[in-house]
This record gives C-alpha cells, structure tokens and sequence, in this order.
C-alpha cells in the first residue's frame, strides 16, 4: 500500500490563500486505509480550513468529495461538477492521485494535501512501515524474503555496514538492522550460504526516464 | 605469506604494498582533511609523519561532514611532502560513474593505494537532509576496482585504455553485528578482490582476538594483509562516549579504566596504544597497524617511535 | 417495527404553550397549520401544560389511541419535564431515543415573533424523525451447545448446571485437575474430554469455531458459547509462615481437603488470614473442614484467625455451628511461631485479648496452612488464543466497575468461579446461575436481537481493518460477497450478537463506512447544527447521568452556561468530525465526558476518545484557535458537582479567550 501523511495545515493554507471556494478531494483507496486522504480526513482538513479562514475574516466555501480512487480517469470523472463550481482543488490522493487528477482537469490548480512517504505495510492501528522501495528488480530470494534496498539504511546489496550493531541500524537505535533481520531470517531457514554470494552492481534503470508498464499481451485496442 | 614472491609479482607496487609483501609489519597513519579550503593542517600532520610511516589514510567527507576533498589532500600529500597516500572513497557520496572517473584521475596523479568503505550514513553529517547515493556498495567497489585492474575493464564491461591498478583496501569491523557474519563478509571482499583490511579502531582487545581466531580458521590471514586498527584516545570522557553513544564500536571497561585511573590521561591513551601494538604484533595474522589518531594526528610519530616500529623499511 | 424492514413510523407532535407563556410570541394554530401540510406524523394537537397530571395521562392514552412511536415534543426545554415525558413515553414502549424536544424559549429568546423559527425547528426536528432508522429485529440461528473449560468444581457445577438446558461439552483445559467431574456424572446432555486443550477458537457468539486437541488428536467443533471455569490454582508460600516447609504434621489446606487424615481422637490446626487475604476461600473451606472434623471425632480442632470473614449469609451459620460443636476460634494480633517435630506442631502466640495470660502454645497432631490463590499457567495462553484480557494478579478480567463478574471482554465467553480472581462457594453459585441463564439464551438454538450493531456502507468500506484492530469486543469480520458494492467485494461486518454497540469503530473508520443505529453522524452532526455556547459529548454510562445529576443541582444549568448536552454510547463513539464541526458551527467550547482511567465500559473508548482529543487540539493550534477550547474530563455517573464544575471551568475558559475566531459565519 501507498503510505502518506496529511500536509502541514499552514502549507496548505498557502496553497489556497487566493481561492475562495474549494474542493477538498479525497480517495477511498491506499491513502483511506492509511488514514490520511479518506472521507474523514477530507472533512477534518475541510473544516480545519473553514475555521482558519474564517479567523482571518477572509471566508473560504470548502466543497468536500471521496472517490474510489484518484489513479483511474473514471473516476476522477466523478469531480467534474463539483471541479466546475471552484476555483482549485486540494487533492489528498497519493502523489499518483494528485497528478493524474491535475492531469485530467488542466484548467484547474490542484494542490497537494498529503506528502507521499512509502510504500508499506499496516502493522497496527496508527503504524506503517517500509517494505518496498519498487526498485523493480526483486531480490527477496536471496535475502530471505526481506528487502535490502528498502530496509538497509544505505541500500546495501552484501551485508551490514560497520555500523550493525545489537540488531539496530546505526541511524537510529529504533530501526532495526536490515541485514541483521535478513541474517536471522536466513539463520533459521538454515540458508546462510546464500550470504556468501557477491551480488554485482545493481541496474537502477528500469526504463529511460519515468517507467511505465505496457503488457502487449493485454492492451486493449479499440 | 611468503614475502620474496610477492614483491617479485605486486599489484600494485605502491609503498604500501611493497612493505607487507616484504613481510614487514606495516604501519600507516592517517590525517582528517579540514573544512576548509587550505592545506595547513594537512601540511603539518604530514611533515610529522614523514619517514615514520607507510602511507597515511586520507578521509572521505568522514562522519558525512563536508571536508575538503580526499584525493585532494592525497595529491598534497604526493607532490608536496613525497610521501604515499591511501585514498578512502565512501560510496554515500558518488554513484559508479563519478567513482571510476575520480579513480582514473587518483591513479593518473600517481595515487596507488586505495580503501574501499560504505561511508557513514548521510544522517549523521551536517547535510543530513542530502540524497544519499548507495549506487554501489564497498563489495561492489572493491570488484569494480579489481575488474579495471585486473581485466581492464570497467564496470559496465566496456574496455580502459590504461587501466588504473590499484592495491585495493577495504574496512572490516569485528566489533559490529552480527558478529559471525563479519567473517563471511570479511571473506567476501577478498573474494571481490581485497588485497588488504583495515580494521575498525580496536578498543577491545579481546574481542579482536577472538575474531582472529575466526580469521584464521577460515584461513583468510593467507589471502589478505590485514592491519590492526588503533586509536590512541585523549580522555575518559570520550572512551566512555564511544562505549555507548558509536554504533558499531566496542570499548573494553579495561580500556576505560586504564585511562579514567591514569593521572595523565594523554600519556596513558599512548601508552594503551603502544601496548596494542605490541599485542598485535604477537596474533598470528596480524600484518601491521594503522594508526588514526582522530584530531590528534600530532601524536603517530611519537607512538611509532615508542611502540620501536622505526625505522620504516625503504624500498 | 416491521420485521420486513418497511418503515412504520408514527410521529406525535405536542406543542405546549406553557400555560400561555409562549403564545405571546408564537402563534400556535399558525404553526399547527403549516406543519400539517407535510404529512410526515401521524398526529398533532397544541397543549396547554402537557407536563400537568392531566395532560400526560392523556398524552399516555393518545400514544395507545394512535399507536404512536414517536414524539416531538415543542415547548419548554425543562429536563424534569422531558424527563417525566420521556417516562410517559417509555412506558408504552417508545425509548428515549424517539421522543425528541424542541426547545420554543429558546428560539424565541430576543425574538418578538417567533412563530417562522417555531415552524423551521419543527420541521428541521421531523426530518430528524425520518432519518431515524427503525429497529428491526432480527432472528439468528444459533449454536446451543456450550463448552466448559474446567473439570475443577467450579466447572463441574458450571456444567452441570447449563446442561439442564442444552449440550455442554466439558474439557480441562489441559490441566490435571479432574475433581469436578463426580459432579457430572450421569449428567445428559454433556460429554467430557480430558487431556483435552483449546488451540484456537474463531467466528463469533451464536457459532465459535473451537478446534480443540484431546489426546493428541485434533478436532474442530462449533459452540454457540464458551465458559471458563479453569479455577484458581492453591500455592502454599512457605515465607507466610516464616519459612514452615510442608511434610509430616504440617499439611497445606488444599492438600488436606484432597486427602484427610484419619481423625478421631486426634488434634487438629488450621492458620488463617497469612495467606489468602483477600478471598472467603479459605474461611469457608476451613469453617466446613472443621466442622466435618469434629463430628467425625476429632479430638480438638482450633482455628487461628486475624479477622473472621462472614460476610455471606451462610457463612455466619456455619461459624456459629462451628462454635457450637466446640471448634476453638484463637484471635491472633502478631505473628505466629511455628514449630514441629515429626509427630506434631506447635503454634506459639501472644493472646490478644487477655493480658494477663500472655503467650500461648497449642500443639496438635496436624497443622493445616491457608494458601494463596494465583492463576492456572493455563491462562496466559488461553488468554492469547481466545483474545481475552487479563486484570490484576494475571486473572482473567480486567478490574473495571463496568464488568459484571462474569463477563469477557467479547460477547459469548463466559468466566465462572475463580479463574477470574478467587470466589467462594455462594458467590459461585450465583455466577453459575447468571451464566446459565446467559448461555441459556441459546439453548433453543434461536435467538432474537435487535438490530442495532454498525451498518457498513460498502461503497465507502476500504477493507482497511482500521475497525477490525479497534474493536474491543473482536466484533467485526471481514466478509467477502458478490453483492458488496466495492472493488473488493468485501467490507467490515459488525456480528450482531458479538457487539456491544459502543460506536468506536465509526469513529475511527477513515471512510465514514460505519454508522451507528441511533447515533449516526448525520443524527448527531445534525443535533449540533446550531450549537450553542457549550457542547458536551457525554457518555452515557458515565457524563451523560453526571449531567442529569448536575441538572438537579441547578435546574438552570443547562441555560445558565448555554450549554448542550449530547449523549454517545461511549465516549470512543465521539469522532474527530463532531468535535471540529461543533467548533466551526460556533460553539465557544467543546467538552467530551468520558469514564475514568480504566473504568470504560467499552475497554477502551475513553482512551480512543483522549487521543481523538489531542488530535484536534493540534488541529486548533495550527490554525492559532485556542487549543483549550476543547477538553476531555474523567467522571464517573455520580459526580454531578464535577460535571458542573468542568462546564464552569470551560465556559470561565471560553469567556477569557472571547469569541472562537474560527468560527464559520453563514
């Protein structure tokens, strides 16, 4: 899932400073189930701005609209009437949700409300962490099913840096050593050999500029 | 290893090289370039060090803190003061592009010896918010090095003219975890091409010597120069600092207690350090010392000369 | 209420024109007039004084006459007045929840005709009525058999006693102990496995899925409830009686019940009150063991006590029995001294009540020490499959005034007897029959609710487990159906039976899926519309009585710090929206009342509620409005004074801040 996190209320603010009327758009998928761009966080923010704006004496009309996701044209095409009454739109998708809403509706502004930060996993109500960095070249099979890249501070492909040490990462003593994890996992599956491979430089380039997936094998031609 | 072999057939043939191959017991030292543009400091500590040591480490924007380039300082080192520099390269700061490309250089201005390291994490320094690189890590380093001396070759395989050969250096920390994994790790950089090691400053002796013993069970002592690294280190306060506060350190209470009993606290930060010397001297596979005296470069002569490694052999 | 579903609202309209007060601002026909154009009720009529005896009696007749189930009641908005109404109400089986007030003094309060405003408050209250969802009730298969876990007494008796009704399955949880299982012999209806532990349990109240291990071999079985009677385990601490080891003429208690000596002619000791301190136990056991004792010949038999425990009833005739047949009874103050040999001891005290006399010695032929009682190792891990909690000593239950005895954190799964701290035998009894009487519920293998647990609109459900992991009661499966209205044809789905309705996971749902029948968001939301100075969220298991208590403190209260009370299940029902809209819509202050520290009914909704709280402060302050317009406050039901004084404190709060700067003028 694709974990964000609401934007700093006075950023946004500034974002909408010379608008007096604006939707808040918000999105039922990763960003509801992370807590950051659902309904109710489209009504917090759209209330927030309300009564910031009011204390300003300058009022603001905050219209407030979900969708099921911000990442598929369709439904972006549930904003339109709401899009054609206000002057910009505030959009608390993902970085994906907020360009393609951009995207879709050229004459208007549309304004970041969340920061995107990674992807992750739910671990309990509250908390998320990194799982994948989509390098997009695999290689939980020979870590054990834990990612390197994504959870070894410095992205390293054979083993720990020098800075391992009781099981903690030397960034921080509340993250854990990738490597170490990686080292336990691989201790208890009895597959420790597969450390002793040097995994060459990694090809960091998937695609030239920004990636895209085209599968010939299922694309529609109409 | 047997040292009439290997000066008949050297990587490298850096002084360095030439020292361990003869089967002497080396002894490097180490200079922190400053954060600013001036080679003062660096001209000081050099003039000290010279004739007492092999070759003198030069830090690569050490702790993530931005310090005056370290083949800068490697070429001062060359040109000015005649001396032979270790170059360190961190991969936090450069992707493999700029990496070979400063090599190609280091090696055209006469730089032969080089130490492979990840680099502290970009958190730590005083840029913290920079985009970290990581394009390669120190194993991955160590083999591009290795393939552009050894093949001619570069990373991506397309051919170099005139290849720079390197005596190729890496780190090895027996005081981080997990601790059984070191040695595999420590065998995996000789097998990418590591021809010799540097350890992490030893503040526990004990814990070097048990990691030895692994060493020398795996036989890697035969496969690689190894040095002792060892920091003489001024105050209690500060050992008792890098006993918890360093990731990846280990402090002996001995250690601490050497220097927190000591009247003069200096005098017994040398004296711990010549002892260790002279216990390395004893373990089977310990090929020489490198000295970093962080701050303090001003003291590697005198531990040199009191510890009865000089004079230095001259080839 | 129609089973089907169909709506059969019908609405009552009074408007009481307060013995003539009202009526010199509001015209009541006109009112009358205009609301009976929309035909939304069944029944309006203008009164004069409908709180008079009179008037009521026939309210209560009219209710009957035109079946009415609901109410709207406009006029005064004394709460001693709706109180009484309200009753008049409930009595003919329409719930608080449908009788609603519109409050006409305060309308027209400044105002010289209020009558447009009377007609809006009117109509806007009856939409409310509309939206109010009817209670349905609904049928559900269930499972009538009942396990029992514990082949102790307790869960002998517990067994024993369900299976009058419907099959019980009795297994000892893995423990060797098997001293109930006389109890049930011959017993229909019940099967016992022994050697026989629970390994997982799933699915809910009505239909647990038990996959239990007897013997090593595996099997799954469906229960409609669950009891454990696990017991509590005796442990004789040597260090209460300074270091006495047990052997020879010195028997723990519980080893002494298990296997009694041969007594005739002999002399027997029990020591009381050095271990066991908090429990009737003990006292009762060794009052029945010393009787048995000496009627069977006994040569003499003393009890030494600090403080003889007879709260129960029968307790008392058992310790005058005990006294009548000669049982010596030895207060003792300090500490005793123990000493044996290998044929006796000897307990050595200073008698209290005699001075003179000073200390004393009784030897007998056995010595019988008291025990402490801790937890089966058992429970720890039952604890962990079954998701239950634990409260203080590692019982089972939490320590929470909330809880009856007997009662889990989730629906369904009973605890009976000592597993949930020791009990004595009476307590016993009544827990057994209130168990019963719950699991007997089932025993038809039918049950009726009421519909009322959240319903999750699927369009909005995320399937992000957001409810599923707040949910104190593990009420929520995720259930996958073609006919779910989302990209996953799943959604949150709140067990009927296994829900306890305190509203929590609508709070907490990102997607507003969830919605509480009677107390939606657009009920409430719609409830604070036009707030005035003050808007308390009250619990109704604690804030909301504490108002009503305030309110007989001062009649006036509510006026004085113009202040509306709204009334939530639980103080985790309290979203973060319905704080901030207060805010926005005007009000100056906002108050959430919840139940004290670990007292919540809901295990947890007061804290969800402290955290919702801290969230919206930080909201307020990075907008610059005071974040102390917002406040959450322990109290408990009783504690009418601090309700009020926690309004005082706020509005005292507000007037010093002056006007909320961010509220939304329309």
């Amino acid at each position: 899932m694709i974990v964000a996190e609401r934007k700093p209320i006075e950023k946004i603010l500034e974002m909408v400073a010379p608008y007096k009327k604006i939707l808040v758009a918000g999105c039922y998928g990763c960003v509801t189930v992370c807590l950051a761009g659902g309904e109710k966080e489209v009504g917090i923010l759209a209330s927030q701005i309300r009564m910031a704006r009011s204390k300003e004496d300058n009022p603001i009309e905050v219209l407030e609209q979900t969708v099921e996701r911000q990442c598929d044209a369709e439904y972006l095409e549930k904003f339109r009437d709401n899009i054609a009454q206000v002057e910009a739109v505030v959009s608390l998708a993902c970085g994906i949700g907020i360009q393609y809403l951009a995207e879709k509706y050229p004459k208007t502004p549309v304004f970041p409300g969340v920061n995107t930060l990674f992807l992750g996993a739910n671990i309990d109500v509250g908390k998320w962490e990194e799982r994948c960095m989509a390098c997009g070249d695999c290689v939980l099979d020979k870590t054990g099913g834990i990612c390197p890249i994504a959870r070894c501070s410095k992205h390293l492909l054979n083993g720990p840096c020098g800075g391992s040490q009781y099981g903690k990462c030397e960034v921080s003593k509340d993250v854990p050593c990738g490597w170490q994890l990686i080292y336990d996992r691989l201790k208890e599956l009895g597959q420790l050999d597969k450390l002793k491979e040097i995994i060459p430089p990694k090809n960091w380039l998937r695609a030239k500029g920004p990636r895209t997936l085209v599968r010939e094998d299922l694309t529609l031609e109409r | 290893m047997k040292g009439e072999n290997k000066l008949n057939n050297l990587k490298a043939g850096s002084n360095l090289e030439k020292v361990l191959a003869s089967g002497h017991f080396a002894c490097t030292g180490e200079i922190g370039p400053p954060k600013s543009a001036d080679f003062h400091h660096i001209d000081m500590y050099a003039e000290g060090m010279k004739g007492k040591v092999d070759a003198v480490n030069f830090t690569d924007n050490q702790t993530a803190i931005v310090r005056l380039a370290s083949w800068g300082a490697a070429l001062r080192l060359l040109y000015k003061h005649g001396m032979e520099p270790t170059l360190q390269v961190v991969c936090r700061d450069r992707n493999r592009l700029a990496i070979q490309s400063d090599l190609l250089a280091a090696y055209a201005h006469g730089i032969r010896n080089v130490l492979c390291l990840s680099g502290d994490h970009q958190a730590f320094g005083n840029h913290p918010g920079c985009k970290g690189v990581y394009d390669v890590d120190s194993i991955q380093l160590i083999s591009i090095l290795r393939k552009l001396r050894d093949e001619g070759r570069f990373e991506c395989g397309e051919e170099c003219k005139v290849a720079p050969k390197f005596f190729i250096g890496c780190a090895v920390n027996p005081f981080a975890d997990p601790f059984e994994f070191r040695v595999i790790r420590m065998e995996k950089k000789i097998r990418a091409g590591a021809d010799f090691v540097q350890t992490q400053c030893i503040l526990d002796m004990e814990r070097f010597e048990k990691f030895m013993d692994l060493v020398r069970k795996e036989g890697l002592h035969e496969r690689v120069y190894i040095c002792a690294g060892l920091m003489p280190v001024k105050s209690p306060r500060m050992a008792r600092y890098m006993q918890t506060g360093v990731p990846g350190m280990l402090v002996s209470e001995e250690f601490c207690q050497r220097l927190e009993k000591a009247e003069n606290p200096k005098e017994e930060a040398v004296n711990i350090t010549i002892d260790y010397i002279k216990r390395c001297q004893k373990i089977e596979g310990v090929h020489g010392v490198h000295i970093m005296a962080v701050a303090w470069e001003e003291i590697v002569p005198t531990i040199v000369e009191k510890a009865g490694l000089l004079p230095r052999p001259t080839f | 209420m129609g089973e089907n579903g169909k709506r059969n609202t019908r609405v009552g309209i009074y408007l009481c024109d307060c013995d003539g007060k009202l009526s010199k601002k509001i015209d009541f026909s006109k009112v009358k007039t205009v609301i009976q154009s929309k035909a939304d009720f069944e029944y309006i009529r203008v009164a004069k004084r409908l709180c008079g005896p009179s008037e009521l009696q026939e309210l209560s007749e009219e209710i009957d006459k035109y079946s009415l189930n609901r109410l709207l009641i406009a006029g005064c908005s004394d709460p001693m007045i709706n109180r009484r109404i309200v009753e008049v109400a409930e009595n003919k089986g329409i719930v608080r929840y449908f009788v609603d007030f519109v409050d006409l003094f305060a309308l027209s309060e400044g105002k010289k005709d209020a009558t447009e405003d009377a007609i809006a408050s009117v109509n806007e209250t009856l939409d409310l009525i509309g939206m109010k969802a009817d209670v349905k009730i609904e049928e559900l298969d269930v499972v009538p058999d009942v396990l029992v876990i514990g082949c102790g007494i307790e869960g002998g008796v517990a067994a024993r006693a369900i299976s009058k009704k419907q099959p019980v399955v009795l297994i000892d949880g893995g423990l060797e102990v098997t001293d109930g299982l006389d109890l049930v012999k011959g017993a229909k209806n019940l099967t016992v496995k022994t050697n026989a532990k629970v390994l997982r349990v799933s699915g809910f109240p009505g239909e647990f899925l038990v996959r239990i291990s007897e013997n090593g071999k595996v099997i799954d079985q469906k229960f409609g409830a669950i009891v454990i009677a696990l017991g509590a385990q005796p442990v004789y601490d040597k260090s209460k009686y300074g270091g006495v080891e047990l052997g020879g003429p010195v028997l723990s208690l519980s080893q002494f019940v298990k296997s009694r000596p041969e007594c005739a002619g002999k002399r027997f000791t029990f020591v009381l009150d050095k271990a066991d301190q908090d429990s009737l136990i003990s006292h009762a056991t060794v009052l029945r063991e010393a009787v048995a004792l000496k009627e069977q010949g006994a040569a003499d038999v003393n009890v030494f006590y600090i403080d003889m425990k007879v709260t129960a009833d029968h307790l008392e005739q058992m310790y005058e029995k005990a006294r009548s047949v000669g049982i010596n009874f030895l207060k003792y103050v300090d500490d005793l001294e123990i000493r044996t040999t290998s044929t006796s001891a000897t307990v050595r005290y200073r008698e209290p009540f005699l001075p003179d006399v000073g200390i004393v010695e009784v030897t007998s032929d056995y010595l019988v020490l008291a025990e402490d009682f801790v937890p089966f190792s058992v429970t720890q891990e039952l604890a962990e499959i079954m998701e239950l909690r634990l409260g203080p000593g590692g019982f089972f239950q939490e320590d929470n005034v909330h809880f009856l005895p007997i009662k889990s954190n989730r629906e369904g799964i009973f605890f009976v007897g000592s597993c949930h701290g020791p009990i004595h035998g009476t307590e016993l009894t009544r827990e057994v029959e209130a168990v019963a009487a719950e699991v007997g519920r089932f025993a038809s293998g039918k049950v009726r609710v009421p519909a009322l647990q959240p319903r999750v609109e699927a369009e909005k459900c995320a399937v992000c487990l957001t409810c599923y992991r707040s949910c104190p009661h593990k009420a929520i499966e995720i259930v996958h159906d073609e006919s779910l209205n989302n990209m996953y044809h799943s959604a949150a789905r709140m067990h009927p039976l296994a829900c306890r309705r305190c509203g929590t996971c609508a709070a907490e749902c990102p997607g507003k899926a969830i919605q509480l029948p009677l107390y939606t968001d657009q009920e409430i939301l719609t409830k604070t519309k036009k707030p005035p100075t003050l808007v308390a969220f009250a619990c109704e298991n604690s804030g909301a009585l504490a108002a009503e208590l305030a309110q007989k403190l001062d009649s006036q209260f509510q006026e004085k710090f113009k202040l509306q009370v709204v009334r939530v299940p639980c103080a985790g029902k309290v979203d973060v929206i319905y704080l901030l809209k207060a805010l926005e819509r005007g009000a100056e202050g906002v108050l959430v009342f919840g139940c004290h520290q670990e007292n919540c009914k809901y295990i947890w909704g007061n804290k969800r509620a402290i955290k919702r709280k801290e969230q919206v402060r930080k909201l307020l302050e990075d907008i610059g409005i005071e974040r102390d317009r917002l406040e959450f406050v322990h109290i408990a039901a009783n504690q009418g004074n601090q309700f009020y004084d926690a309004v005082k404190a706020m509005a005292e709060k507000v007037r010093q801040f002056g006007t909320n700067p961010g509220k939304v003028v329309r």
